[in-house]
């Protein structure tokens, strides 16, 4: 899940701590979280100390929002300490949160749905008065968020705050982004906890729910993707079955109906439709194999089956086996490559991978010839597919690898586009990448480069959830 | 590798049709053939008569293809037997090495591809 999908549940009431490494970090939360408030008609407030004005609203410019545009609106207000914690000079939690629940009332209001709140929380690092009650302050504050119209995201620079401080924040906040993570927080305290009014007693049975609340979570997921794991097992199984028996039993009376019997098995009439049943089951087989891998990829099953291997000789085979395909749509297959290239694969995923690209070839390959190299180049094994017929026009470059594009219209081709997309997932779950060039008419060249040492064996998180 | 005597071929798997028809496959190839319908059967069918390779499913009721081996890997006199193993999935690696399989065989499973297994390991 990406950062804004995540600020996506936060609403009304969240007080949210945002602990940050660096401004990257800072900024890739901050940013949509405010840029969300406003697509929500909420007024936002953001509290400037650590960085200028100016830096945040290049941040906001880089994200595609017209910070200034909104200032004059009325609708995002920057403002500095002191003209928000300091106003009165000193900091005072009681009259801040008063500030805060008035602050709310007048943008509603306004007309505005919300207030939306964030603020560089360094200000209180200075000497001021008052800055030791800021862990009161953000205690405190879990009693007036509830049921308010207010959204917070309180924003502690991990390298300024001492570790006590930090971990203060931790217990006082119900909702802490941390890196690139928007998590619910376990380490959350009540305010009468932090504040050291609950006995030790209450305490205990507070862990106690927590820790049972955490470990049925984790149950329950783990119980879902057991669940799903073992659906795509099944129904891979339950397809495979009559295909499985449909494949031996036509390519059995294919046998028979070749070796010329004399009953009717053997007139042509019958062969020619027992071919045709062949293909048919080819591809269906092709087809469900396709959408069990898609099925596979979505639901972040995907795995590698890693092994130590030459790619050359599989290289070598598949080139054999497609050689006469290629032929009988005029292209002629050349293929060379280095003696050796030694890497830890899945070798049948790659292999699916050069099925793809080269009957993707002579799919579109208009006749002419078609070359595929393999080698070592450094880290990588380099594998070349080129092609010189019909190409593929820029703009359709990208789209090709995506899940259920096709760059030829719909009647062209068969299949279900889902060839490139797997393709594309399966190199990179290797670690690797695959590139295109190419120009309409002239052909196409695709370049896989895969790392002989595989990167990882599964998908990264949200690689194949797009 | 068997010259002279036939070489048997027990077949364990559960769907009825698919088990004749690599029992039909095999026959033309001139093996003898014996089959079973899941792994208890297929330890039975052991006692009874030898097998110089079998061809294993793992999805099986009763006892699937991964509790036949282990069952089977605690009998010496049957330790030595080459184990195809067939099946839908994918991880073929990994399953293999667990069986402690010769040769691991994607379903649909093409007559030339079973065939040539067969041949190679008995």
């Amino acid at each position: 899940m990406t950062m804004s999908e995540q600020l996506e549940r936060m609403g009304h009431g969240d007080h949210v701590c945002l602990i940050y490494e660096n401004k990257q970090e800072q900024m890739s939360a901050v940013i949509p979280y405010v840029k969300q408030g406003l697509e929500r008609g909420e007024a936002c407030v953001y509290i400037v100390d650590e960085l200028s004005v100016d830096e945040v609203k290049q941040a906001f410019r880089d994200a595609g929002v017209d910070a200034e545009r909104e200032e004059r609106s009325g609708s995002l207000i920057f403002m500095t300490k002191r003209e928000s914690y300091l106003k009165s000079g000193t900091f005072d939690p009681e009259s801040m949160i008063a500030q805060l629940d008035k602050a709310t009332l007048g943008s509603v209001s306004a007309g505005y749905s919300g207030l939306r709140i964030t603020g560089e929380m360094t200000w209180a690092l200075g000497d001021c008065c008052g800055c030791d009650r800021l862990i009161q302050y953000e205690a405190l504050l879990n009693g007036y968020f509830p049921g308010s119209k207010a959204t917070a995201i309180c924003q502690y620079n991990r390298n300024r705050f001492s570790p006590e401080i930090i971990r203060d924040v931790l217990r006082t906040h119900p909702v802490a982004i941390v890196g690139d993570q928007v998590c619910p927080n376990l380490y959350y305290e009540s305010p009468d906890m932090v504040l050291g009014r609950e006995d030790a007693g209450k305490r205990v049975t507070w862990m106690i729910k927590q820790l049972k609340k955490h470990h049925a979570a984790e149950l329950m997921l783990k119980g879902r993707i057991q669940a799903r794991d073992e659906f795509l097992s099944i129904a891979s199984h339950e397809i495979k079955t009559p295909l499985t028996s449909l494949n031996f039993q036509f390519q059995l009376l294919e046998r028979k109906a070749r070796q010329g019997s004399s009953d009717s098995i053997g007139s042509p009439e019958v062969l020619k439709k027992i071919e045709m049943a062949n293909r048919q089951i080819k591809r269906l087989t092709h087809l469900v194999d396709d959408l069990l891998d898609v099925s596979r990829i979505r639901s972040d099953r995907f795995e590698l089956d890693l092994e130590q291997s030459d790619l050359v000789p599989v290289a070598r085979e598949l080139a054999g086996r497609f050689a006469d395909q290629a032929l009988a749509a005029g292209s002629v297959l050349a293929f060379e490559s280095a003696p050796r290239v030694a890497g830890e694969w899945d070798r049948s995923r790659i292999e699916q991978v050069l099925n793809n690209l080269l009957s993707n070839a002579i799919k579109f390959g208009d006749g002419k010839p078609i070359s595929v190299s393999l080698e070592s180049a450094g880290e990588n094994a380099v594998i070349r597919v080129k092609d010189q017929g019909v190409g593929i026009p820029l703009e359709d470059q990208r789209r090709i690898f995506s899940r259920f594009e096709r760059a030829v219209s719909t009647h062209d081709y068969g299949g279900l586009g889902l060839g490139l997309y797997i393709t594309q997932m399966i190199i990179e779950a290797h670690g690797g990448r695959i590139d295109v060039e190419s120009e309409p008419k002239r052909g196409s060249t695709f370049t896989v480069t895969l790392p002989l040492r595989a990167s990882g064996g599964r998908l990264a998180e949200g690689q194949g959830a797009a | 590798m068997s010259s002279t005597a036939r070489s048997k071929v027990l077949i364990v798997e559960d769907d009825a049709d698919i088990g004749e028809s690599i029992a039909e496959i095999l026959d033309l190839e001139g093996f003898l053939v014996d089959r079973a319908r899941n792994g208890k059967e297929a330890l039975d069918r052991l006692q009874t008569a030898p097998a110089s390779i079998i061809l294993l499913d793992l999805m099986m009721p009763v006892m699937d293809g991964f509790q036949f081996q282990s069952a089977l890997r605690k009998i010496p006199k049957y330790d030595g037997i080459p184990i195809i193993v067939m099946s839908a999935d994918g991880h073929m690696q990994e399953k293999k090495s667990r069986i402690g399989a010769v040769e691991y065989l994607r379903k649909p499973i093409d007559v030339d591809v079973l065939v040539g297994a067969v041949r190679r390991y008995c």
